[in-house]
């Protein structure tokens, strides 16, 4: 256990941007996520096609080109450091895994709801903001999770890019102490400290859900 | 305008093309390989044997719950600590058969869990024993509705794949950080052709998929 | 000589007891009807037979096996006793022809060219011939319920178990259904077990009528007798509530 009392601090310090990759990213996604699930569900057919383009080509792009795009490409306009590009792209990235399970939940919610809230003089904004949004977000808790788990899972992508977070930080105590079996287990548990009690949780909510139905 | 082409002499794209070579091919054999581990942890789980399938749960959701890039550098750099040395393409194929099988094995369990409990009754009064019941009749059936989420998963491997830069594996994205990495002005015109390729094998899959999914609606 | 015999026998889901005491013979060739209000336990017996719900206590003879022994291979009983359910359970992912063939093909290992014969004159005798090749998603429920008992017969089996055969079933259909089973109770000599509200059914074919509530078997008479005058209470009052529907 030496290895991680000597490499303390560091790990700490990976983790602490680990954990604040993925909270901006969280944030970030859901606020654009949200977003794009709105947009492909509009009777605009411009609104739905952005909605749409954005979707599909996040989702089919590996999330490395986009951290690379960032930190290679736009870095050379706008100054910014591995960990902001890394965080932007996972930002990105996530976004349009996040606008495809809040559009579900959106269309898991019989059309009636809106008639409903139409028929009453709300706005479709409004209507979608007190009554769609609540109930498609309920729906779809236990995707979003899944969602934020891969989310912490793939911050890992700073490393690629300087960007300080745990998987970084653990190469270079494994390259420096050359026990890298010791420095990638350490890591690995650092990393379920977040994420399992996160699926045990969801696992439990999605049982919930079922019995419920 | 010229300068972005200037990129793509005749070298270069193929040397791009044999990177896509190795992703596709990393890709095709992880898939089957993690769809057949992926299939019988998934059988482990819904037979719910004691403890058995509990413990085997429980490994399931630290693989899963791990990153993908953390299970290709501990395969590559720190089984070769415990004596296991194997090459980048490989060690590349079982970490991403490894991650893929604790995903798969969940799609799986799921899809065996949505056939009707009617089907293994039928065949159980009919006399079948459990493994022609699941041979014959209940996988087929799970199979087949599993189809478009495997087909996710193989969209998913085809992009995780550019994890294996990290370790070298001369795939796709590697190549093109070889290219661009001769002359920064290529960064932008190879990028975006990764992006296009990258895009168009894996909306096709999704295509794939979304088509057998409205046929088995 | 008994074909099915129960001895005591207890059945538990969890803290609740199904199968109360349950004595029971049937002979070999006879043909029984079980009948009872809902939730009696009438699926939960007739399920026990072929151990698809296993018994906490008690002997269960089928066959000459005894099902609470656990060196007893259930699949032996199996083969021998078919049974027929309230939603047909028929293959999904094979044609009429080979939801047919398929078991005795995989447990009897019989001839293929002799399997198919077999098969096609089960699905004359169901009068479905000209289905032989479609999937059970396109058959009518009382088409399916016809292929469900065809697929039994293959095994010939030496007991058939019927579960509200006709529960799921439109009226139109419910005929055809009872027809089939009415000559199969006639022409063969198997033993036939069948759970079901149809009762100008059980008045023309049963030997027997077995009547259970709260898992117990409350009233075992022959037929005549049973219809003309039950002793138990309850049996009357579920005769007159289900013959005035
Ligand atoms: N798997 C099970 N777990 C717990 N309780 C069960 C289970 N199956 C049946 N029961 C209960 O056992 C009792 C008997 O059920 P059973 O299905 O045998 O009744 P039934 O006579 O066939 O009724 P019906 O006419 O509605 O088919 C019911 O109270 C039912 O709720
Ligand atoms: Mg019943």
């Amino acid at each position: 256990m030496s290895l991680f009392e000597q490499n303390f601090s560091v790990f700490l310090q990976g983790f602490g941007h680990t954990l604040l990759a993925s909270i901006f990213a969280l944030v970030g996604s859901l606020i654009l996520g949200t977003i794009f699930a709105i947009m492909q569900v509009t009777n605009s057919r411009t609104a739905r096609s952005i909605g749409n383009i954005y979707v599909q080509v996040f989702r089919n792009i590996p999330l490395l080109i986009i951290t690379l795009f960032f930190y290679l490409a736009v870095a050379k306009v706008i100054k910014m450091t591995g960990f902001t590009a890394g965080t932007i792209a996972l930002t990105l990235y996530t976004s349009a895994f996040i606008a495809e399970s809040v559009r579900a939940g959106i269309l898991s919610i019989e059309a009636g709801q809106m008639e409903g809230a139409r028929a009453n003089g709300l706005t479709f904004g409004q209507a979608m903001r007190v009554i769609i949004l609540p109930q498609a977000f309920k729906v779809a808790i236990p995707s979003l999770g899944n969602q934020f788990i891969n989310l912490v899972k793939n911050s890992s992508i700073l490393a690629f890019v300087g960007g300080l977070d745990l998987m970084y930080q653990g190469n270079i105590v494994a390259a420096n102490s050359f026990d890298t079996f010791t420095t990638y287990i350490i890591i690995g548990l650092f990393y379920l400290v977040i994420t399992l009690p996160l699926s045990y949780y969801i696992q439990h909510l999605e049982h919930k859900l079922k019995k419920n139905a | 305008m010229s300068g972005f082409f200037s990129a793509f002499t005749e070298a270069n794209l193929g040397y791009l093309m044999g990177g896509l070579g190795i992703t596709v091919g990393v890709s095709i054999i992880s898939v089957v390989l993690s769809l057949i581990f992926g299939s019988i942890i998934g059988i482990v789980f819904f037979e719910k044997i004691p403890y058995f399938s509990s413990f085997v749960g429980t490994i399931n959701n630290i693989v899963r719950n791990l990153p993908l890039l953390l299970i290709i550098f501990f395969t590559y750099f720190a089984l070769p600590q415990l004596g296991l040395h194997l090459p980048i393409f490989w060690a590349t194929v079982v970490a991403m058969t490894v991650f893929q099988s604790a995903m798969l094995a969940e799609i799986v369990r799921g899809g065996l869990e949505a056939v009707d409990v009617g089907q293994f009754e039928g065949a159980r009064a009919n006399g079948l024993t459990n493994m022609q019941t699941m041979w014959h009749i209940v996988l087929p059936q799970a199979y087949k509705k599993m189809i478009p989420p495997i087909i996710s998963q193989l969209i998913s491997l085809v992009k995780d794949t550019s994890l294996a830069s990290g370790i070298v594996l001369a795939e796709l994205t590697y190549r093109g950080q070889i290219i661009y990495a001769q002359n920064t002005n290529f960064i932008v015109p190879v990028l975006v052709v990764m992006t296009l390729v990258y895009f168009l094998l894996n909306y096709g899959l999704s295509l794939i998929a979304k088509w057998f999914d409205h046929k088995l609606a | 000589m008994s074909m099915i015999e129960f001895k005591d026998v207890q059945k538990y889901y969890g803290d609740f007891h199904a199968l109360h005491d349950v004595n029971l013979k049937i002979d070999a060739g006879e043909t029984v009807v079980l009948i009872g209000p809902s939730g009696s336990g009438k699926s939960t017996l007739i399920r026990t037979i072929n151990g698809l719900e296993e018994i906490e206590e008690g002997q269960l003879l089928v066959d000459g096996f005894d099902l609470h022994d656990p060196k007893t291979d259930i699949n032996k009983i199996r083969k021998n006793v078919g049974m027929v359910f309230q939603h047909f359970n028929l293959y999904n992912n094979k044609t009429v022809l080979e939801n047919i063939m398929l078991a005795p093909r995989l447990v009897l290992h019989r001839d293929e060219a002799e399997n198919k014969r077999i098969a096609m004159e089960l699905l004359e005798q169901v009068g479905l011939a000209d289905k032989a090749n479609s999937m059970p998603a396109a058959l009518s429920g009382g088409q399916k319920q016809r292929v469900a008992i065809a697929r039994s017969l293959a095994m010939k089996p030496k007991a058939l178990l019927f579960d509200e055969p006709t529960s799921a079933l439109d009226p139109e259909m419910i005929g055809d259904v009872l027809d089939v089973m009415r000559d199969i109770a006639r022409d063969s000599d198997m033993t036939l077990l069948v759970v079901t509200h149809e009762m100008s059914f059980a008045k023309a074919v049963a030997d027997r009528v077995i009547f259970m509530a709260d898992g117990r078997i409350l009233e075992d008479s022959s037929t005549e007798a049973f219809f003309e005058n039950p002793t138990e209470p309850r049996a009357k009052k579920f005769l007159s509530q289900v013959e005035h529907h």
